[in-house]
């Protein structure tokens, strides 16, 4: 009885997240260019509640825009590490899925996944605002479905992760 | 008494015009030093460029300044068209100049939404971005994609423009004009901006001038320098225009610079789309496979909405550059100005003075 | 033109207008961008180097751009590689500090007189070859450092 109800409570919890998730604005990267399309008045993406915010502390996902250079990176994961469960992570653009166009650079990295838990990828370069709408979408439904977990992995697999920044970012914590 | 303390606005602030980082240390309110932190956007486009062939590398040049990414086209193409010594057809140097100032109007208006929302007067911000996007729809039907173009090739242009595409864009020239009317009234004219902005961050002649500013930034002074009256590059020659100068130097003056500039860009457009003639858009370019430009170097310059950019190109006979190096026009505004200016300033002031100046961390950091 | 091959004691030359090539030895650099500031090249454009591995030469490049003749001067001088220094130029034209500060981090020129040279500025803990020569390789850098996917990524 206490686990139907636990469950009910949590798939009432899960549809009232997923509408109003807060998108934490930073710019990593070359694709942050069709960010202000997607927030102002031509494609709205407020309309599906979801708003840029300022803070770390009070947002729900990170939006990695495009290429991530080895001296962003370390300020990613500082910033995931400071917000709050439940928090999810979206790779916008190619660059973020194999290196993309600078694969042969000695300052980007080449692929996300080693260093924090992605839940979504956007294949692009850059992507179109309808596609990051759709992402957002698609967010929403992994959210209901409970398949939303990558905060959950980054706590099961700490050990993980942090062995993969090291190699890249030198002793550090 | 007061106390001194750093501060650091990072790399992840709203204010900020981009991925960079601005250590202060300040003394109550006031800012006693600054120190800029670039490196975070840093791909290394000149050690890439010299991996790729000269085809190869079409891909790749519109990346490295992301908001008006036609110049890197037409830096590059006229490099090497000056090193190989071709001419490019008349309807192509049309077609060229009608690209590069629609691509200097969306960048006026992205940036003069991004100033306004740094003083928080939002509307200005959803409207400029939005009229943006209808720019953007048109370079959509041209070229095939929004914001990276590759349609400015060396020898010309990749093709022909569409049918139609003359009603669209002076459509659109027409639609910006009745709307300037507009911005005047909700921002350029408005007191909380001018009371923002009048006085602050008052750049003298002299510095501007030993220093290596250029653009807006210089025309605020009153120095008329732009590129395209000194060393006229595409239509440039035919069309009939003024350079517009102010003589303040303050933020003000910076912003009305580039209103007056908008104005200009439309008008610019509405020329070239007059007087474009018919005929080929591409020289005869060698096969890309077989592509050899001659020894020797050279230094290509455009006018972007900033200021003077340019390429200096360095070829040694073989299919792939030897030395592309980039000619960044932020680097000399943030560099000495930008951590000068900041000194006495208030630190809420501090994001609008970056936003003034244009400063874009991509060119830095190449 | 004016007569610039009188005060310059290297070699002057017009390959299109509005262009000069100077190129200068290296002893002589410091006095030829005197010389030129004082006939009215006074706007830093651009510092950069050229890397003639093939040659064991480095190349230091100026471009100086003088506003009342509207002509961009682009002033070459060749310096040994082992050990390579210039001295700075920063008290003529301030915008050059930071130009220098690059030159030392991408190529490992060292330049005498500036106090920022040999910090740095775009790369973070960087222990290798500085990345600009010719003799780093970038791909096999990155091939090292980096995980790549190897295989490939379908969702249904």
């Amino acid at each position: 009885m206490d686990k139907e109800v636990e469950q009910g409570y949590n798939s009432v919890l899960e549809s009232l997240r997923k509408r109003s998730l807060f998108m934490l604005h930073y710019c990593t990267g070359c694709g942050a260019m069709e960010l202000p399309p997607t927030m102002t008045s031509r494609y709205d993406m407020e309309r599906f509640g979801i708003v840029p915010y300022v803070s770390p502390r009070q947002s729900d996902i990170l939006i990695i825009t495009g290429y991530v250079n080895i001296k962003t990176l370390r300020r990613i994961v500082t910033t995931y590490e400071q917000m709050l469960d439940p928090k999810y992570v979206i790779g916008m653009g190619s660059c973020t899925i194999n290196g993309g166009i600078y694969y042969d650079s000695h300052s980007v990295i080449k692929k996300l996944d080693p260093y924090i838990p992605v839940d979504l990828y956007i294949a692009g370069c850059m992507p179109r605002p309808e596609a990051i709408i759709h992402s957002f979408n698609h967010l929403m439904e992994l959210i209901d479905t409970g398949k939303a977990d990558g905060y959950r992995r980054y706590k099961e697999n700490a050990d993980f992760y942090r062995e993969n920044q090291r190699k890249v970012l030198g002793e550090w914590r | 008494m007061t106390r001194e303390y750093e501060l650091n606005i990072g790399p992840n602030h709203p204010g900020i015009p981009g991925n960079f980082s601005l250590h202060l240390e300040l003394e109550g309110d006031t800012i006693v030093r600054a120190n800029g932190d670039s490196g975070y956007l840093h791909r290394a486009f000149e050690k890439l460029m010299e991996h790729r062939l000269y085809l190869q590398n079409l891909g790749l040049i519109p990346r490295i300044c992301v908001p008006e990414p036609d110049i890197n086209e037409a830096a590059y193409a006229m490099a090497i068209e000056e090193l190989m010594g071709v001419e490019v057809p008349e309807r192509a140097k049309f077609i060229r100049t009608i690209i590069l100032e629609a691509a200097r109007a969306e960048s006026y208006l992205l940036d003069v939404g991004g100033f306004a929302a740094t003083l928080g007067l939002y509307t200005l911000m959803q409207w400029a971005t939005g009229d943006r996007d209808y720019m953007v729809d048109i370079f959509a039907k041209l070229t095939g994609a929004r914001i990276y173009h590759m349609f400015i090739w060396p020898g010309g242009v990749r093709r022909d423009v569409p049918a139609g595409f003359e009603e669209d864009i002076l459509g659109w020239v027409n639609y910006m004009k009745g709307k300037l009317s507009d911005y005047d009234g909700v921002f350029f004219k408005n007191s909380m901006f001018l009371h923002r902005s009048k006085g602050i961050a008052v750049i003298t002649r002299e510095e501007a001038l030993s220093m290596g500013v250029t653009g807006p930034n210089l025309k605020a002074v009153g120095v008329a320098q732009d590129v395209r009256k000194d060393e006229p590059y595409a239509a440039y020659p035919y069309l009939e225009f003024e350079i517009p100068t102010m003589t303040e130097g303050d933020a003000w003056a910076r912003t009305i610079v580039r209103r007056l500039e908008l104005e200009m860009s439309l008008n610019l457009i509405e020329q070239a789309v007059r007087k474009m003639p018919k005929g080929p858009v591409m020289a005869k370019m060698p096969n890309p496979f077989k592509w050899y430009v001659p020894k020797g170097d050279a230094y290509a310059r455009v006018e972007s909405s900033r200021g003077e950019y340019g390429f200096y190109f360095v070829s040694d006979g073989g299919p792939k550059p030897y030395r592309v190096s980039v000619r960044g026009v932020s680097m000399a505004h943030m560099y000495p100005l930008a951590e000068k200016l900041l000194i006495g300033q208030k630190l809420s002031d501090a994001s609008q003075i970056l936003n003034s100046l244009g400063i874009c961390p991509p060119e830095i950091d190449r | 033109m004016r007569d610039l091959g009188q005060i310059i004691k290297g070699s002057v030359t017009v390959q299109r207008p509005q262009r000069i090539h100077v190129n200068v030895a290296a002893t002589d650099l410091l006095s030829t961008v005197h010389s030129l500031k004082l006939s009215g090249f006074n706007q830093l454009t651009l510092l950069t180097a050229v890397d003639w591995i093939d040659e064991q030469q480095f190349e230091v490049v100026y471009l100086l751009y003088s506003r009342t003749e509207k002509v961009v001067a682009i002033v070459k001088a060749r310096i040994p590689r082992g050990d390579p220094e210039v001295e700075t130029i920063e008290d003529l034209y301030p915008n050059a500090h930071k130009y220098e500060v690059e030159l030392t981090e991408m190529f490992g020129i060292k330049v005498r007189g500036n106090a920022d040279s040999g910090k740095p500025f775009l790369l973070e803990n960087w222990q290798d070859l500085p990345p600009m020569r010719k003799d780093f390789d970038s791909i096999k850098y990155a091939g090292e450092h980096y995980e790549a996917r190897h295989k490939e990524v379908t969702s249904d």
